[in-house]
């Protein structure tokens, strides 16, 4: 029996001792160690991811933050009731604004280093690949400072040893860091033309022309004084039961300086501002496309005038975005009728192009299948539609359009002016489509370098006018007037960004930056689909996300009024 | 009639023993065994019949027999009850024996000790109390029943999670308990995962034991009864032991309950003529407050183009609804729809349990089945499982003996889509919510549904038809051992043990509803896996010195490894609704696919030892040494210790000669133990797969994911120290039996994911921070008020107060968001409870332009601002900053820890009939419903009456609860003081009426025939469903919530227990 016990207890001390160790030791099986990733481009997919995932595109946070607040943007106002109000922080998606760029920038600040650190690569790859990680993260401290105005500078991760907690960075550090990341991208990256360039990532020119947009957001941002002429104003008029929509008005407004922005130098940074765009200019990287359809076509992605856009998968959960569905609808295999298209743009808007203009004839969805029936807009095409009007305009409209004069039209928020650039993917039928969402195109910096030489040269310049004509002339419109002193021309090209960059993210930081965004709002005060206008100082900056304020104590208060 | 039919032949068997025909009478006297006391009161019946007497003041009796030979049954309160044959005697005078009540055998870790000789704090839970209520899960059916455990409930869902919290929380990285099955430690395998944008509801990991399978249940509260278990002993231990075949005759038992259960409070919305006449009301309130334009009212009564069918059509007027709509693109007479009618039913459960055991003094056997099929309250909702349990233990030789304990369960979960996230579509907020002026179904049903997409809500009678989640579960439970014994005080014993667990889940959401829309169904497949395997050597040393010194000891190793996966699939774009998910790759895009896996182990040395002088002195000194994967390599290994010591003063000469107590004990200890309830690798910096698209297809990119947060490679365990102090009391021979219990458990290095600035790119970090104090009082007490030879009132009682406190943050901090945009709600800041909520608080609202003017906040506003603010909410300012409301205007507005729980039994028994009542509280202890803060009050979507009630019209200014009627979703909700709600309760859980025959025939032991109402009245000031209801279920940072719950239901339940 002793021995039976004495056994035992070697049993059970042999089994305290083997590889207690081993048996201890973590091997994850189904995730990755930084030590695993060789491949710097596996890093820089992994930054890029940001802008694909929840906490940007996928859930249309991106772009709706850029487009809901805006004169031109309307739509029924169950989609417009919070950031389209002014309600910021009724929107489930407002904290993407700040965290969706500081999770790029921390993937950024540990991919830099961890790239930085390979000591086996091409030098030229390894350049490329950092310089597109400076480029990601200054664009993303560029979303940030516009929005938020001072904000915590992250240069390196917490991973790597910085606090946590950071206080905020003055507006005009921060920009001097985002100039600094573009200048090191532009030193490192790809020409969109060489061979090793990859589809959808940042290129050469891509950092240029963020610069150049740094560089004017600050100009115009700091400018002392000034005017600008808006066509704006109220949009409805209700008299008994019936609503007539109203035409815009010019509205010239006195501008405010962007705060943060005071005692800057304007000029020089809007001469920077057209140097840097007319460097992209002249590297014929980039050219404009022949019309508006061709630029909105799913075959041109990435191509001809699209410098830098958001990369997508059709029909895919993750990878496909809402985008389309939101701005356009989507047509629903079975029925063919439209189911979406909710955030549209206004009638005013519809109103500041010529009729010939292809940004409405070919840009703006005139008939569509709903509820059974077929809808038309604009209502003012009422008399086209019921055939009743046989001018050779409307006779080509019909034809073009397919009016028939059974169609359906109201002044309501279902017949809403839908922008036909939206329907660039391969199935209209997706909810989840593959669009391509532009965040960098090549008439913004066409227009920012005739917005920069107006200013730098007090005046236009042919060389100006000559750059706002191409963008109208590829749109089949008239050129614009030759004599416009120096207010005017700032003016018409504000509203040629308008017409041309609809919905695609500028227009709200348009006025922002100029400083009109108030009385420009407020001329309108609600539009015609009860979309609240009206706005106060608050709105100039986005609300902190209150996770940040709780848990970041050298962040002492929100931005005013929040 | 099914269910008649075997009661019938119950009442006919009845009959049985009124047949006896020769009578025999015999008489004696009843003493106290050790003093030679008469015993007065002392209950005598003729074993196996109804026929009995009890004994006089003098403690005699007489009685007569049905036979002359037959055995008599004395019992006793405080004494042992005692069988006496006859043997054709006519005087039997009979001795009782002084109960030891504290002598019953208690179970705890590693070993059982007797009652008396504990020192620590241990309560038994009686199977008996336990299944009085019918309890369809072991740990549902503990409310109410032991002091110091609260048991909350997800909702009120067939199968539906249960959380156990043992004196307080004292952990974020779960509060549960850690079970013990047969002695193996039961890592309960987390509920099936559910995919984002799919039902929260989550499903009990306990539900696959039987309770009828009960032998005993021990709850170990104090650190010097849990330290045995280290590293997990931290949230208390429960003991659980299945019933074994005892020696003797080879036994059956059947247990039948069938119920019926109904919805036991319903929340009232309005009917379609009120709701109609509320967006009138709020369009009309547009035009007049918020400069909308005129156009046309939601419900106009006129004829007009309706858009839905693209027809002239009559628009109906509120009034319509009245009288039946006529005309319209609805049914002629249509008067509106009742949603919650349309779903809910009268759900029907069959508990059918069979049993066999037997043994002899070489070992038993016990094989049990159990059939359940629970149907919920709302249609398509139910659990049904099916069990098979088998234990076997055999002596082979004098000193080897073996045995094995298993369990095999099949549990199939049909969920309903409660308990989902307040943004998103769910069958109980669309039977709330849903536009009553919508029929049930016409022929325009689904272009009207469509038309009003945009809405978090779907048609609730097709979401019961419609809606698919069922989750099938296999559950094995097996734990084995060998025991050599040595010596007579020396044994080693091995323990294997194996749990493994697997769960299928499929969703499929078809066409029709919110989730399957827009994206032509939506299908959804998982598997998950879990597989523990436990190693246990251990050996035990008991042994008696010089008579009055006892040493019980044990030591030992443990090893345990787990192992899990999980992968899943969704598709949607499917080209009809009829194959559902069955076969995924016919949906167009199937893309998401998912799977992970992860393992982890741990090791263990233990000892303990008990040390006795004669019974009277006692002390115990545990120790463990535990080493687990999860943590970094310096801080693996941790060491859990404690110390206890209890005084039987009841032995003592100078309290025996007070003639007061039967049993006086002090006991009193101080132990320590660990918490590792964290996730695999936390503390490794690991990269999701975060690719990136490139022409169309995609690129591989690995990144951090902001969820998971930074690694903190210097993690490590969370450690309680816990101080008990105890007393056990007992009179008049242990009649009443009192225990109370103070103690003090302090958790330092809370693991926690601490909320970080979201500037570092990450939401929050999974790291050691933070104390939490938890200190209480527990009583309880049990009895018998009367007892005769007749009848006998039992009550067993308990209370239990707990306080909780958080210490050493850096700052405040909060618990993580309930769903989107309902955010920073439960603050956690130093010196206050964890569990607190923080908001707004509401004063009144702006009755005309003058007040909103005098408000600086809006005093300088355009007049267009100002108005609109008419009869909207208005909150108090508290900061320096009077021109706006911010977060520095946000207090403490809601606690959700109870002030006290408790339960009180009454059994009373009459001949063979017994009752029970049970009734159980809670006192204090708020409930954030959410469901409020989800009330539009605008949009297509109804409201409760009481919103409707309340709402502010000028009229009603100063009477207003709710802000007023809006069409449109420009208000601004505030997590405030509105949305926080008092859950205190108490509840007459149950009664139980039964009765037993015994011996109605020859081969029938015993039947026992019962009914019982449970949830029968609850008195409560809680607005909805019901304030048992805890939305993240063990998530002990967020308890109270309700979000979506599936209403309670009241249960009729009718059941026959017999032995043969």
């Amino acid at each position: 029996m002793k021995k039976l016990t004495i056994a035992t207890l070697l049993a059970v001390a042999s089994l305290a001792t083997t590889s207690c160790k081993d048996f201890l030791t973590e091997k994850p099986i189904d995730s990755v160690s930084p030590a695993q990733v060789t491949d710097a481009n596996s890093y820089v997919n992994g930054a890029l991811n940001t802008l694909s995932a929840e906490a940007m595109f996928r859930y249309g946070q991106f772009p709706n933050l850029w487009d809901y607040d805006s004169d031109d943007s309307t739509g029924p106002s169950w989609a417009f009731g919070d950031v389209g109000s002014g309600n910021f922080q009724s929107y489930w998606g407002i904290d993407a604004g700040w965290n969706g760029p500081y999770i790029l920038i921390h993937r950024c600040n540990f991919a830099l280093a961890q790239v930085g650190g390979m000591t086996s690569m091409d030098p030229v790859a390894q350049k490329n690949a950092l310089a597109q990680l400076h480029f990601l993260r200054g664009w993303a401290y560029y979303l940030l400072v516009r929005a938020y105005g001072p904000v915590p500078l992250f240069e390196k991760s917490i991973v790597e040893g910085t606090a946590p907690q950071q206080a905020r960075t003055p507006v005009k550090d921060i920009y001097a860091f985002i100039i600094n990341e573009l200048k090191m991208a532009e030193a490192g990256l790809y020409t969109s033309r060489d061979a090793n360039y990859i589809a959808g990532h940042p290129s050469k020119g891509a950092a240029s022309s963020l610069l150049a947009k740094t560089y004017i957001t600050m100009a115009s941002g700091s400018l002392a004084s000034g005017q600008v002429t808006v066509m704006g104003g109220p949009a409805l008029r209700v008299s008994g039961t019936k609503r007539f929509l109203l035409d815009a008005k010019p509205l010239t407004h006195t501008k405010a300086v962007v705060a943060g922005l005071e005692g800057l130098n304007s000029a020089e940074y809007f001469k920077l501002a057209r140097d840097k765009a007319q460097e992209v200019m002249n590297s014929g990287d980039y050219q404009l496309f022949g019309s508006h359809a061709q630029t909105w076509s799913v075959t041109n992605q990435n191509k001809g005038e699209h410098i830098w856009s958001l990369q997508t998968v059709s029909n895919d959960p993750l990878y496909g975005n809402e985008v389309s569905w939101f701005h356009v609808g989507r047509i629903v295999p079975t029925t063919g009728e439209i189911d979406g298209g909710a955030i549209a743009i206004s009638n005013h808007w519809y109103n500041l192009m010529e009729p010939k203009d292809q940004r409405i004839t070919d840009g703006v969805v005139h008939r569509w299948k709903v509820y059974g029936g077929t809808h038309y807009y604009p209502t003012s095409d009422s008399l086209v539609v019921r055939g009743t009007d046989m001018s050779p305009e409307a006779v080509a409209k019909r034809a073009k359009y397919g009016y028939l004069p059974t169609d359906y039209s109201n002044v309501d928020d279902t017949h809403i002016c839908r922008l036909r650039k939206f329907e660039a993917v391969s199935d209209r039928g997706a909810v989840r489509g593959n669009f391509n969402y532009p965040l960098l195109r090549y008439p913004d910096v066409m227009l920012i370098f005739a917005e920069a030489d107006n200013e730098a040269n007090s005046g236009p310049t042919a060389a100006a006018r000559e750059a706002v004509n191409l963008i109208r002339r590829r749109n089949g419109a008239s050129d614009m007037p030759a004599t416009l002193n120096q207010q005017a021309f700032r003016s018409y090209v504000l509203e040629e960004r308008r017409r041309e960059l609809a919905l695609e993210g500028d227009r709200r930081w348009d006025l922002l930056r100029w400083g009109i965004y108030l009385p420009v709002m407020n001329a309108i005060d609600i539009d015609e689909n009860n979309v609240v206008k009206r706005r106060s100082s608050k709105n100039l900056l986005y609300p902190i996300p209150m996770s940040e304020l709780n848990s970041n104590r050298l962040i002492t208060g929100n931005n005013p009024g929040w | 009639m099914k269910k008649f039919t075997p009661l019938i032949l119950l009442l006919l068997l009845a009959w049985g023993p009124l047949q006896a025909i020769a009578q025999t009478l015999v008489k004696g006297v009843v003493t106290d065994a050790t003093r030679g006391d008469k015993l007065p009161g002392v209950s005598i019946v003729v074993k196996g019949t109804s026929t009995g007497t009890s004994s006089n003041v003098d403690g005699s009796y007489s009685l007569q027999l049905p036979t002359p030979e037959a055995t008599l049954v004395f019992s006793y309160v405080g004494y042992q009850t005692t069988e006496r044959p006859t043997k054709g005697q006519t005087t039997l005078n009979v001795r009782l024996e002084d109960q030891k009540a504290l002598d019953e055998v208690v179970v705890v870790g590693y070993g059982s000790v007797k009652r008396s000789d504990l020192t620590g704090s241990v309560a038994t839970v009686k199977t008996d109390d336990l299944l009085k209520t019918i309890p369809t899960s072991i740990n549902q059916g503990l409310q109410g029943q032991v002091a110091g455990v609260a048991v909350n409930r997800t909702d009120g869902a067939p199968g539906a999670g249960i959380s156990l919290t043992i004196r307080g929380t004292n952990s974020f990285s779960g509060s549960e308990p850690l079970y013990v099955i047969d002695g193996i430690p039961f890592t309960s395998p987390s509920s099936t995962a559910a995919s984002s944008g799919v039902s929260n509801q989550s499903t009990n990991a306990l539900s696959y034991i039987n309770p009828q399978d009960i032998e005993s249940l021990e709850v170990l509260k104090d650190a010097s009864a849990t330290a045995i278990y280290g590293s997990r002993g931290a949230n208390g231990v429960v003991l659980i032991t299945t019933k074994k075949g005892k020696a003797g005759q080879d036994r059956v038992e059947v247990v039948a309950n069938t119920s019926l259960a109904a919805i036991s409070k319903r929340v009232n919305v309005l009917n379609a003529y009120q709701y109609a006449l509320f967006p009138n009301e709020g369009y009309n309130n547009d035009i007049s407050y918020n400069g909308a334009n005129p156009y046309r009212a939601p419900f106009p009564g006129v004829t007009a183009l309706d858009l839905v069918t693209n027809k002239t059509a009559y628009l109906p007027a509120p009034e319509d609804y009245l009288t039946g709509l006529q005309g319209t693109t609805y049914p002629d007479g249509f008067k509106g729809t009742n949603w919650l009618d349309e779903i809910t039913r009268k759900g029907l459960t069959k508990d059918y349990t069979l049993r066999m055991s037997g043994g002899s003094d070489k070992g038993g056997y016990s094989v049990s089945g159990n059939v359940l099929d629970q149907q919920g309250i709302i249609i398509n909702s139910g659990f049904t499982r099916y069990g098979l349990q088998a234990n076997i233990n055999r002596k082979i030789h004098k000193w080897l003996e073996i045995g094995t304990n298993n369990n095999v369960t099949f549990s199939s979960y049909n969920l309903t889509k409660s308990n989902s996230n307040g943004n998103e579509a769910s069958v109980i907020s669309s039977s709330l919510v849903f536009p009553p002026t919508f029929p049930v179904s016409d022929p325009n049903s689904a272009a009207r549904e469509a038309n009003i997409s945009w809405y978090a809500a779907a048609n609730p009678y097709i979401y019961t038809t419609m809606a698919k989640d069922r989750t099938a579960s296999t559950g094995i439970y097996s734990s084995s051992y060998a025991l050599l014994t040595f010596t007579p005080w020396l044994n080693f014993r091995q323990n294997l043990g194996v749990n493994y667990n697997t769960n299928n889940r499929e969703v499929y959401y078809a066409r029709r509803l919110q989730e399957g829309r827009n994206t032509n169904g939506y299908a959804y497949n998982s598997d998950d896996m879990w597989r523990g395997i436990t190693l246990e050597s251990i050996l035990s040393f008991n042994k008696t010195f010089a008579q009055n010194h006892t040493v019980n000891a044990v030591a030992g190793v443990t090893r345990e490894t787990g192992y899990s996966y999980y992968r899943n699939m969704s598709a949607t774009g499917f080209p009809d609704d009829i194959l559902e998910n069955n076969s995924i790759g016919n949906g167009a895009n199937q893309r998401q696919l998912n799977s992970g896996k992860s393992d982890n182990s741990l090791l263990s040395f233990l000892g303990r030892v008990n040390y006795s002088y004669k019974g009277r002195y006692l002390a115990t000194v545990s120790f463990r040494r535990d080493g687990s994967s999860r943590f970094a390599t310096l801080n693996k290994f941790a060491n859990f210790g404690s110390f206890a010591l209890a005084w039987n003063v009841a032995d003592e000469r100078f309290i025996q000669n007070l003639d007061v107590f039967s049993t006086l004990k002090l006991r009193a200890g101080y132990g320590e133990t660990g918490n590792q309830g964290i996730g695999s690798y936390r503390t490794l910096q690991l990269l999701g797969y975060s690719p990136y698209p490139l022409n169309g297809g995609l690129q591989a990119g690995y990144a951090d994911s902001p969820y998971r947060g930074p690694a903190d490679p210097n993690l490590k365990w969370e450690t309680t120290g816990q101080y008990n102090v105890g007393l056990d009391l007992g009179f008049m021979q242990n009649r009443f039996n009192f225990t109370v219990d103070v103690y003090r458990k302090l958790t330092r290095d809370l693991l926690q994911p601490a909320v970080i600035p979201g500037s570092t790119g990450f939401n929050n970090q999974f790291t050691n921070r933070g104390t939490m104090e938890n200190k209480g009082l527990e009583l309880s007490g049990i009895g018998t008020v009367l007892s005769t030879n007749r009848f006998k009132w039992d009550v067993n009682a308990n209370i239990s107060f707990n306080r909780n406190k958080l210490m050493d943050l850096d700052g405040d901090q909060y618990s993580q968001r309930l769903y989107f945009g309902v955010d920073n709600l439960f603050l956690q800041r130093n010196n206050q409870p964890v569990g607190i909520l923080y908001g707004w608080v509401e004063d009144g609202y702006y009755d005309n332009l003058a007040e909103v003017i005098a408000d600086p906040q809006w005093a300088n506003k355009p007049e267009a601002i100002q108005r609109q603010l008419i009869g909207e909410v208005k909150y108090k300012n508290f900061d320096n900053d009077p021109t706006s409301i911010g977060n520095d205007d946000r207090r403490i507005i809601g606690n959700t820890n109870p002030k006290y729980s408790y339960g009180v039994t009454n059994n009373f028994t009459y001949r063979n009939f017994t009752l029970s009542v049970f009734v159980q509280g809670v006192q204090g202890g708020d409930i954030v419903n959410t469901n409020l803060y989800q009330v539009r009050m605008g949009q297509a979507a109804n409201i409760p009456q009481f919103v409707y009630d309340g709402r502010w019209t000028p009229e009603t200014a100063a009477t207003a609860t709710w802000p007023k009627a809006v069409w449109g979703n420009s208000r601004q909700w505030r997590l405030s003081d509105r949305i926080i709600e008092d859950g205190s309760y108490v509840r007459l859980k149950n009664i139980n009426v039964g009765y037993v025959f015994n011996k109605p025939l020859s081969f029938i032991e015993n039947i026992n025939v019962y009914a019982s109402v449970s949830n029968l009245v609850t008195i409560s000031k809680y607005s909805w469903f019901d304030p048992d209801v805890s939305a993240f279920g063990g998530d002990a940072s967020r308890r109270g919530v309700d979000m979506n719950s599936y209403p309670n239901s009241r249960t009729f339940t009718l059941g026959v227990r017999a032995g043969f």
